[in-house]
């Protein structure tokens, strides 16, 4: 019975980290299809689809929303930053009803946050006027909570004895808050940053309402794709936009060193 | 604080004013954050809010007040059979997800591999790669003429492909696959603080594997599996992409339906309507998800 148990539970774990990895897989096949149509066990690969990731079809979106999840995270990390720390660090007046107040947006579906505020724009009048700003303001209110909680995080675990150690020693509040406080948070802020990065880059549902001509994410360009056809170009841009996204959330995991953090604790 | 507070001598933490590190000009860069949270998402909630109640005047919004559009969206067919669609498909989505997490967790929270780091990598790197990656790669998977398709007609299984794209199970499947690492990391972090000596103990107490596992580990999971259980429900019911790519025209839910009354119907109230109820269905999962896991935290540990 025992052997019989764990056995069947080894084969679930198998089975489950097959069936996550699965359709990264498929997808990496299906981009080195010889033919246009996708075949899973093809007798040669071949590169071309990667050839027509370069054209300005998927140049052109893939640009925009690397600048676009580039301005969110900077933006919603400083914004959330700044929260984090008048709300987890400095104790401002009403401190705990100003951080259910930044993360209250969290409690809201994407979808309700985005009709909100495509009609708050349109009936301000105010939709053509922002144009792609209209994207970056409906992403920050998603990303902004995520950053402001994943900094609050790291604050909380700060320990304060090292900061009056230094105000002991002599320190002004700007050393201390430079060489003490920034460093200890540094976790909290780099994984802030990466986190709204991942999540502006591959955001769905506020895109798809607040996209307009002109301002097209690339998300939103492969679901519009998807209504004609299924074929390995398609692929092929997934797969290079996956390198891209691993790439940066790399060197940010490098610099910043927040998987640590990631282990000990639940990021929602 | 001034410069002279630095050579003051220091005070112990609880007699020290916290407050007094904040005011003056601190306030201003401080009420940003808040300022834009009130000004994005409250006040715009507030309107969606307030355009549920007012009529639809052919895809303008008309004058005066009304609960006709609720009384609309609650006597629909097509509405309630989405809104059941929805909370069938949270609760199915909720259930596999926490079934699923639950021995990835545990082995990734018990195994002394070295590999540990890269597999808990492995298991978190699909969220990387975004909903729509990986809702195309279960359409070459599902789709009529794909993978699974292609290979049970080759086998000659089937005659004709099944319908496995535009379907229940098909969506289930892909929002099960968006939503696994959320499960796996709560619950990793669940298991990490179980102490491995209760195993241990059970074990050299003469106890089975199966006894271990219903009378220790599961009860001390409990809380853990309840609260990825509603956290899947409630992000299963807010979902748009995956439902609206993988069900296709017909597989309706109230994010979808939300998304068609507002910009192909053009009806705006009925939209804030369907997204009024999406908030309160999410809200009071959310809360009684949160009231469960207390309860029976409370229970286990006295």
């Amino acid at each position: 019975m025992d052997r019989f148990l764990s056995r069947s539970y080894r084969l679930v774990v198998v089975l489950v980290f097959a069936f996550m990895l699965l359709p990264m897989a498929v997808v990496v096949l299906a981009s080195i299809s010889p033919t246009d149509r996708i075949q899973l066990a093809p007798d040669h690969i071949s590169l071309r689809w990667y050839l027509e990731v370069l054209q300005p079809r998927w140049t052109g979106p893939m640009q925009f929303s690397l600048i676009l999840a580039a301005i969110v995270a900077a933006a919603s990390t400083l914004l959330g930053g700044i929260g984090a720390f008048a709300v987890a660090y400095y104790r401002c007046p009403a401190s705990s009803f100003v951080s259910v107040l930044l993360l209250s947006p969290l409690s809201a579906p994407q979808v309700v946050k985005g009709i909100a505020l495509l009609q708050f724009f349109s009936l301000l009048g105010l939709l053509r006027g922002l144009g792609p700003m209209a994207l970056v303001l409906g992403h920050l209110v998603v990303m902004l909570p995520f950053a402001a909680r994943m900094i609050m995080n790291g604050l909380h675990g700060l320990d304060r004895d090292l900061e009056r150690a230094a105000v002991i020693l002599g320190a002004n509040r700007w050393r201390v808050l430079w060489h003490i406080v920034l460093p200890l948070a540094k976790p909290g802020i780099f994984g802030a940053l990466a986190f709204s990065f991942v999540l502006s880059f591959n955001n769905v549902e506020i895109s798809l309402f607040l996209s307009q001509a002109g301002s097209r994410t690339l998300p939103i360009e492969v679901i519009n794709y998807f209504g004609y056809r299924i074929d390995p170009a398609l692929a092929a841009v997934n797969v290079v936009t996956l390198a891209l996204v691993l790439a940066i959330v790399f060197v940010l995991d490098r610099v910043g060193g927040f998987s640590k953090l990631l282990q000990g604790s639940v990021t929602r | 604080m001034s410069a002279a507070d630095g050579l003051a001598p220091p005070q112990p933490a609880a007699t020290r004013p916290r407050q007094a590190r904040f005011k003056g000009w601190s306030l201003v860069p401080a009420s940003l954050p808040v300022l834009v949270v009130v000004a994005l998402f409250l006040v715009p909630l507030a309107l969606m809010a307030s355009l549920s109640l007012r009529p639809n005047d052919d895809g303008l919004i008309g004058e005066g007040w009304t609960v006709e559009n609720y009384v609309e969206a609650a006597t629909d067919s097509f509405t309630l059979r989405a809104l059941l669609r929805t909370l069938a498909l949270a609760a199915g989505v909720g259930l596999s997800v926490t079934l699923l997490s639950l021995p990835v967790a545990y082995f990734l929270a018990r195994t002394e591999s070295r590999w540990r780091g890269a597999l808990l990598a492995l298991s978190l790197a699909p969220e990387l790669a975004g909903v729509v990656l990986r809702t195309y790669g279960w359409l070459v998977i599902l789709d009529r003429d794909g993978a699974i398709n292609q290979a049970l007609l080759g086998l000659g299984l089937i005659a004709a492909p099944l319908p496995l794209r535009h379907s229940f199970g098909g969506v289930l499947v892909g929002m099960t696959h968006v939503l696994l690492p959320f499960g796996i990391l709560s619950l990793y972090t669940l298991f990490r603080n179980i102490d491995p000596n209760l195993e241990r103990a059970a074990a050299i107490l003469g106890a089975g594997k199966l006894s271990v596992l219903f009378r220790i580990l599961l009860p001390l999971a409990l809380p853990g599996a309840i609260s990825a259980f509603f956290l899947s429900f409630t992000l299963t019911a807010s979902a748009y992409a995956t439902p609206a790519l993988l069900g296709g025209m017909n597989f309706q839910v109230l994010a979808t339906m939300i998304y068609g009354q507002l910009l192909d119907f053009v009806n705006w109230p009925m939209a804030s309507v369907l997204a009024n109820v999406l908030l309160v269905i999410v809200l009071c999962f959310a809360v009684l998800g949160t009231r469960m896991e207390a309860g029976i935290r409370a229970r286990l540990h006295g």
